[in-house]
Formats: structure tokens, sequence, C-alpha cells
């Protein structure tokens, strides 16, 4: 018999005669390693609900500005024991700054090393005409960490040719990243996972089955640069990390979308441009570890089918919402509302999935116009975060909002984020976290002050939104 | 709840019975010894961080599992280091009279030439012989693409043996 004919058989046989010794292990480090693994994934969650106290009556008193602002960080980033150690940047991250970040300074440095190391390809390509230096354009974009307890920094350029118009013509993209919260590693592109992979095996978004797994290498370069490189045969995709710890990933598609290449270049030409971009010189000011790591629910993937498919149990949600309504509100309105993913819009963005509708009910003082939000379950915890949107949680408290929370006997938690009083129209928001996983919101504004209890009342009797509980969101393996 | 000690003593117990079979299991994936010792360190640090919440009686499929995810996570690093190091591999050491050393070198071998999940799912199916079920549960996949996989890994391991010279005895 031939393997050919019984390649298991063959299998079985030579596994089953492999002689294996006892692999040489250290108990003792495995355990304390362990240890390790179990405090960083201690959660703030997890502890409350361990020591299983009823009627927790936690309440947050977030300002302004969300959480204690830390001050700008001194120098040097260390990882905040005090020892002077170096801050471990894939496990590090940067607060998030409603003004954003980086300076002009900045943005010229990589333009000047894009257009220097990627000019010449361009125009090679036809993809910019002869003569016209390509306006990169590098734009700051800070992306949620562990799904939002921490954010990286990246720059972000796409060099579209004349006749590009969707982000599916772009021809070359540069994404340069900050030193933190992503790591060197392939794997994974995804939000889903942190720290973040820069650069995978999988193909996407050029493929959705690939197994690139074969066409993806590692070189180190003399001066300490790592090049993971993948050919997608329509496209390149090169990550570079440098010794300074920034990252760069570039990809070139030669035209996947198309019947056949349109910009075609050799792979070689392509390492070659990517190799001679020079390093970034960032500012890593406010760089911190990021400690315990929160335990969140795996979050949804940014899906576009998703909103089209959910809007009949978005429907229904809202018509039994309406119809709990009408028991304490004679004549309130509710819309049919829609299903709409909050987050990123790119394929590796998490996002959360809601239905949201619109609506007004009548009180003896005033209309009150009132947005009804049902947050699915996937990617967040129950809870508020600070006023720029700070922690894995769905609702954030509003700027000079006052917000407190606090969880019943039954599991249930409940957060409220009144206005400012002399602010109108007044806004008051009140969510109701369900053991089950959901969560309902009910933001209300009036030109008259709004009852917090009334909304608390219509949330509490909201029903269980219509979705498919048995759908859970899945980490991509590739 | 366990206590810390209880723990530790049933993680120390569960790793002595199980320590040969994870690290056959990681070398059958990674083709490579030192990789293997790795793979398997890796992996029974997270199980030990895991420990607590894993089922009476399901820690073995645990490892398993673990070992297989590890491997997957790891691919690219394992890969740099087999480059470095296949100078030192030490030799496989295999005793099955039925097939020459070097066949069964060949067919171990042959494994290295598959990409990672169609690897694993290869390992689960005809060296750890579990059913196309059981190996779906542990790569988390559909049962669908257990089958694909395996069939796309015989095609290619077919392929590979096709071009040497293995044969195998049907006397036992």
């Amino acid at each position: 018999m031939t393997p050919h004919d019984d390649a298991p058989e063959l299998l079985r046989r030579a596994s089953a005669a492999l002689e294996v010794d006892d692999p040489d292990l250290d108990l003792d480090a495995i355990m304390r390693r362990g240890y390790r693994e179990r405090r960083r994934r201690s959660t703030v969650l997890g502890s409350a609900a361990t020591a299983g106290v009823a009627a927790v009556a936690a309440v947050l008193a977030l300002s302004l500005a969300g959480p204690p602002q830390t001050e700008q960080d001194p120098g040097p980033a260390d990882d905040g024991d005090g020892d002077g150690a170096p801050v471990d940047a894939e496990t590090s991250g940067y607060p998030y700054v409603l003004e954003g970040f980086g300076t002009d300074a900045e943005r010229a440095q990589l333009n000047d090393a894009a257009v220097a190391a990627f000019g010449g390809l361009l125009e090679y390509a036809g993809v910019v005409a002869p003569d016209v230096e390509p306006d990169f354009d590098f734009q700051p974009v800070q992306e949620p960490g562990n799904y939002g307890q921490t954010w990286l920094r990246l720059y972000e350029s796409q060099i579209w040719p004349e006749d590009g118009q969707t982000p599916d013509d772009a021809v070359l993209r540069v994404e340069a990243f900050l030193p933190g919260g992503w790591t060197a590693e392939p794997g994974p592109v995804t939000e889903q996972l942190f720290p973040r992979h820069l650069i995978s095996a999988s193909g996407w978004p050029w493929y959705t089955e690939a197994d690139w797994t074969d066409e993806l290498t590692t070189a180190e370069l003399d001066d300490g640069r790592i090049v993971h490189s993948a050919n997608h045969e329509c496209a390149y995709e090169s990550a570079v990390v440098f010794p300074n710890g920034a990252g760069l990933l570039v990809s070139w598609d030669m035209g996947c979308h198309e019947p056949s290449p349109q910009y075609q270049i050799p792979e070689e030409d392509f390492a070659a441009a990517v190799e001679s971009m020079s390093a970034p010189d960032f500012d890593t000011t406010g760089l911190a570890p990021v400690g315990d790591l929160i335990e969140v629910p795996t979050g949804w993937l940014w899906d576009p089918g998703w909103p089209a498919g959910a809007a009949d149990d978005a429907s229904a949600t809202m018509t039994a919402a309406h119809s709990a309504l009408t028991e304490l509100y004679l004549g309130a309105t509710l819309d049919d509302g829609s299903a709409l993913q909050l987050g990123g819009l790119e394929h590796n963005s998490v996002a959360t999935r809601v239905y949201k509708g619109e609506g007004e009910y009548e009180t003896p003082y005033a209309d009150v116009s009132f947005e009804l939000v049902y947050y699915l379950p996937g990617g967040w915890i129950p809870g508020i975060a600070g006023s720029g949107g700070e922690g894995p949680y769905p609702e954030a408290c509003g700027e000079a909002f006052s917000c407190t929370q606090e969880t019943n006997d039954d599991g249930t938690v409940w957060a409220v984020a009144t206005g400012p009083e002399t602010e109108l129209p007044q806004q008051v928001r009140v969510v109701r976290f369900d053991p089950a996983g959901w969560a309902v919101a009910v933001r209300a504004s009036s030109d008259e002050p709004i009852d917090a209890e009334a909304l608390t009342e219509i949330a509490a009797s909201m029903p269980a939104p219509v979705y498919d509980a048995a759908a859970v969101p899945q980490v991509p393996t590739d | 709840m366990k206590s810390k000690e209880q723990q530790e003593a049933e993680f120390q117990s569960f790793t002595a019975a199980h320590r040969t079979m994870l690290r056959r299991q990681a070398f059958l994936l990674c083709g490579d010894w030192y990789q293997a010792d790795d793979l398997v360190q890796t992996s029974l640090v997270k199980l030990f961080a895991a420990w607590k919440r894993i089922e009476p009686g399901g820690a073995g499929a645990y490892a398993r599992r673990v070992v297989i995810n590890v491997f997957l996570s790891h691919r690219r690093l394992a890969w740099v280091r087999r480059e470095r190091l296949s100078g030192e591999t030490p030799l496989r050491s295999v005793d099955a009279p039925q097939l020459s050393v070097d066949a069964r070198l060949d067919v171990i071998g042959s494994l290295e030439l598959l990409p990672p999940r169609q690897r694993a799912t290869v390992v689960l199916r005809f060296c750890e012989d579990l059913s196309v079920e059981e190996t779906a549960a542990v790569l988390g996949c559909s049962t669908g693409t257990v089958k694909s996989q395996t069939a796309k890994g015989l095609r290619k391991l077919r392929e590979v043996l096709q071009r040497t010279d293995v044969t195998v005895s049907t006397d036992h």
C-alpha cells in the first residue's frame, strides 16, 4: 500500500510510534506566571460580582471631564511603579483626547517620508500624474483598546487614483502607529483584541475565506526593524516595527475589486519602498500602562449588512415598547426605530448594536421628547463613561452632567445622567442595564424640568428587545 | 471555592499526568521539540490562569484546546524561531517496526508543509483520533470547516508523500 492511498492510517501509525520524553517544566514558574495572568485579567466587574453584595449603591460622581485626569506625562514614561522601568508599550495606551492629538510638524514629517518612499512608485504605476507630488494628508486617528478602556493613536493616509471614488478604490494606504496598545506579532487584525495586531494572514479586506498563512513572511533587518509582509496576489501588505517602538502598516491594492490589476507593481519594488520609509519620531506623551484589564464581553465587528437584517427586530422591539409606554402615558408616540451600529465603520472595527427610536409623551407640565435606545449584548459592560466616552460603557456622561449609578438586588444596574438645570432644553438620561445582558436608555429633553423618576419608570416598563440571543460575536482566527 | 493550595495541587497532579501527551500534541503541530516545549509551557500558564473556572474532568480537553490556540496564535513567531533553530533540532526518536525511520520522519515532517489550521485539523483528526464533531469543538469552527480543512490537508499530504519513497507494510 502506498501512503497516498491511506495518508490517515500512515499518520496514525507514525504519530503513535513517536517516542516522547517528558518535557522539562518548571511548574513553580508556570504557576507564578499563571497567577500574573489572572491578576491581569482580574476585573472590576468580576470583583463586584464575586463579592455578592446585595444592593450595591455605588455612586459615581463623574465630573465634567469624567475620570480623574492625570497630569501631563513627565518625560519618559515608566510603568507607574516608581522604579523607572520603561512602559510595556503593548499593554499601554493613551487617554482619549476630545480635541485630537498630534502636531503639524509630525504630520509634515510623515508626509515627507511617505512622498520620498512612495512618490516614485505612485507615478510609475500611474496612480498620480508625472511630476505631481502626492498629498498624503495624514490624519490623526484614535482607536479604542479593550473596548475603550484605553486608546491607540495612529496617523492614516490613503492615495486614490484621479478617478477613485469609494474606499475600495484606494491604491495605497499608509498607517503610522504610535507606540502603545499593539503588538508586533501578526494575528487577527480586530479591535476585539488587546493589544491589537497590525497585520494578519487572512487577506482581509481583499478576501473573506483566504488562508494566506504561507504567504506571510517575517524578516529582521540589520538596523533592528522587523518587517512582516503578505502577498495577497492582487495586493501587497507590509507591517514594519521600528526599534523606537513605532509601527507602519502599508498596503498596495493593484485592483482587487477590478477584473484585472490596474496598478500593478513588482512586489520587490513595494518592499523596497516600504523599507525606505524612515522611522516616524512621535510624541508619546500620555502613554501609560493600562493596568488590570477590565473584562468585556466580546464585541461585534462592524457588519454593513446587519442594520438591514435587524430592521424587523428593531421595529418589533419598538412596537412592543410603544405598547408598554402607552400604558403609562396615553397618547405617547414612538416611531418604528431602526437598527444602528455605533463605532468605527471598518471591517475590523468593533460596533455596538443598538435599536433606536424617537418619541414624545405629555405630562401635565410639558411635552417631553425622548430617544429610546436598546443596547444589544456585546462589547460593553454596564456603567456610564466619562464625558469623553472613556471606558467600555455604552453611555457617556455628558459634559457638565452629574451622573450616578446603582445596582439593585436583582442585578439590574441603573445609571442616571442629569444635565445642568440652567441649560435649556434640560436633558436627562436613564439607563437600565438588564441582568440578561441588554440595556435600554431613555434620553429625554424638554424646556421644562424633567422628572428622572418618570424616566426610570418608563425604562423599567420597557420589554426585552427582540434579537437572536444565541448569536454571539466571533473573533477572527486569522 | 477551592483554596490556592488545592488549585496548585490539582494542577500539579494534572500536569504530571498529561505533560507527555501535551508535548506530543505540540510537537505534531509545530514539528520542533523546542517549539513544542514553548507551546506546552505557554499553554500551561494559560491553563493555570483559568484553572478555577475549568469544569472538573474537563481539564484535558481544555488543555488540548489551549495548545491549539497558542499554536495558531503564535505560529508566526514559531516560524521565525524554527528557521533559526533548525540546525539544532534534536533527532526525533521513533520506533515502529512497520515503518522505516525515514518514512516516519517523512510522514511527521510532511505535516509542516500544511498551513497551521489544516495541520491542526489533521493532527486532531488522525493523530489524536478525534471525531469531526470533537475536532470542530476544539477548533471552535463548524463541522463543515473541519471536513474541508481535512480534505485539503490530506490532498496536500498525499501529494507530498507521493514524491517520497514511503511505503507501509501491512504486517503487524
